[in-house]
């Protein structure tokens, strides 16, 4: 039952990101939801092989869709999903969906940052500013959003609250 | 958790050698075959979904355009009432025009033999408003009283009171109204008068017909030139219908006059010969 739910997430957010598209623009900015579900997901996964599959299915489609380096979003996504798998484990003073946001935030700023790179062979402030940081606060404010849904869904016992007496 | 423990890199391994094979496959043999296959495999979802997609979005769009096709609405309403406003204008001014330059032609048409003054129609007047009118020139134009006031159509009326920037003309439809006429057809004569009872209907009568002279419904009548009011060979109405008299003698026949006497604008006054 679980695998299905994460299919259907995976499904989901594949479908609203290439199809529907024009509905989450705001601004010719779209929000890497894909990216936001992985980094939730391998934060929140303990089983190794399932964060593995996930992140490996989630890159290759993500790096498949049009207008992707296909090469730098499987690297990267998978890449940023080991980090902030092991983010789970560390500064757990911190919040669970701050480290998550934070993650997140780095890796979308760094994977748009890298694909106008590759694309542009440049990096300028206007790009910057117009382009990779938009993007970054538009795929965080998406992330915030599928938190506490994806956690709901996917993982409810851990929003349990455990009392030892 | 060592971020880069055997288990982790084993992942990152697999994601760069993938990320490798494709990148190697796409420069290499111009595609990537992974990126093929998911596209393959993923395109007819997505192809469904896309329909559901652009139903959406026709509808967002209507949704959001609808205060935009509101105030275009308004803005073609405004437009309409200012397009029909100035057609109704245009036709209008057409309409005078024709009529001006019929009035023209038939001012030019006399001018070889009479003398003649334009007026427009100002008001009607009497009981009766087709049996008298008002038109706008007087003795200072030379409009004097008995001068025949005709129409491009036919005849209207005669001159009856006139002051100085005015005149009043007694239509052919006032029972005191008598105008010697020829069927245009045969040639037979008789006169043409106003009827109070016909009058109602912007008719007048055709009598004094002698009954051997054929006439017909559709025949034109014309004046004849006598009395010496109206010049000869003037349109005065078509028959509309013809029957004998209470004396059986003579024929009656309802005249249609050819000018629309109830609907005159602008009127041709003959004030004298030359």
């Amino acid at each position: 039952m679980r695998v299905v739910k994460i299919i259907a997430w995976i499904f989901s957010i594949y479908i609203i990101q290439t199809v529907f598209g024009e509905f989450i623009n705001i601004m010719g900015t779209v929000p890497d939801l894909l990216l936001a579900f992985i980094l939730i997901f391998a934060f929140h996964e303990w089983n190794y092989k399932t964060v593995a599959y996930v992140t490996l299915s989630c890159a290759v489609l993500a790096g498949s869709s049009v207008g992707q380096q296909f090469s730098l979003d499987v690297l990267a996504m998978s890449a940023a999903a080991v980090l902030v798998h092991g983010l789970s484990e560390r500064a757990r003073f911190i919040p669970k969906p701050v480290r998550v946001e934070c993650a997140l935030a780095v890796s979308a700023a760094v994977i748009s940052a890298a694909g106008y790179f590759i694309i542009y062979k440049s990096m300028g402030i206007a790009v910057i500013t117009g382009s990779i940081l938009p993007h970054t606060a538009y795929t965080v404010v998406c992330g915030c959003i599928m938190y506490p849904i994806v956690v709901k869904t996917l993982f409810p016992k851990q929003n349990k609250k455990v009392f030892i007496i | 958790m060592d971020f880069f423990s055997k288990k982790w890199r084993v992942v990152l391994i697999a994601a760069a050698v993938i990320a490798a094979a494709g990148f190697a496959a796409d420069h290499f043999i111009g595609f990537n075959p992974i990126s093929t296959a998911v596209n393959f495999v993923a395109s007819p979802v997505q192809s469904g979904f896309s329909y559901i997609a652009h139903a959406m979005e026709d509808a967002r769009d209507f949704i959001w355009d609808m205060r935009a096709y509101k105030a275009d609405n308004e803005k073609l309403e405004s437009e309409n009432i200012e397009l029909k406003r100035a057609n109704r204008d245009s036709a209008s001014y057409r309409e005078e025009n024709e009529r001006l330059r019929e009035l023209l032609d038939l001012k030019t048409s006399m001018d070889g033999s009479y003398t003649t003054v334009a007026a427009q129609v100002i008001a009607y007047s009497g009981d009766n408003r087709c049996e008298r009118m008002e038109i706008n020139k007087g003795t200072l134009s030379g409009i004097a009283v008995g001068n025949a006031v005709i129409t491009p159509d036919g005849i209207a009326g005669k001159v009856t009171e006139t002051g100085p920037d005015y005149a009043v003309v007694t239509t052919i439809l006032d029972s005191s109204s008598a105008i010697g006429i020829k069927v245009s057809r045969t040639g037979g004569s008789g006169l043409v008068e106003g009827d109070e009872e016909l009058s109602k209907d912007v008719w007048c009568k055709l009598s004094f017909m002698d009954k051997n002279t054929p006439i017909i419904v559709g025949d034109i009548v014309e004046t004849s030139g006598t009395g010496g009011i109206y010049p000869a060979g003037l349109v005065v109405g078509s028959v509309m219908s013809v029957s004998a008299d209470s004396t059986g003698a003579l024929n009656y026949a309802v005249i249609n006059p050819a000018a629309e006497i109830d609907k005159l604008r602008e009127v041709l006054v003959i004030n004298g010969t030359k």
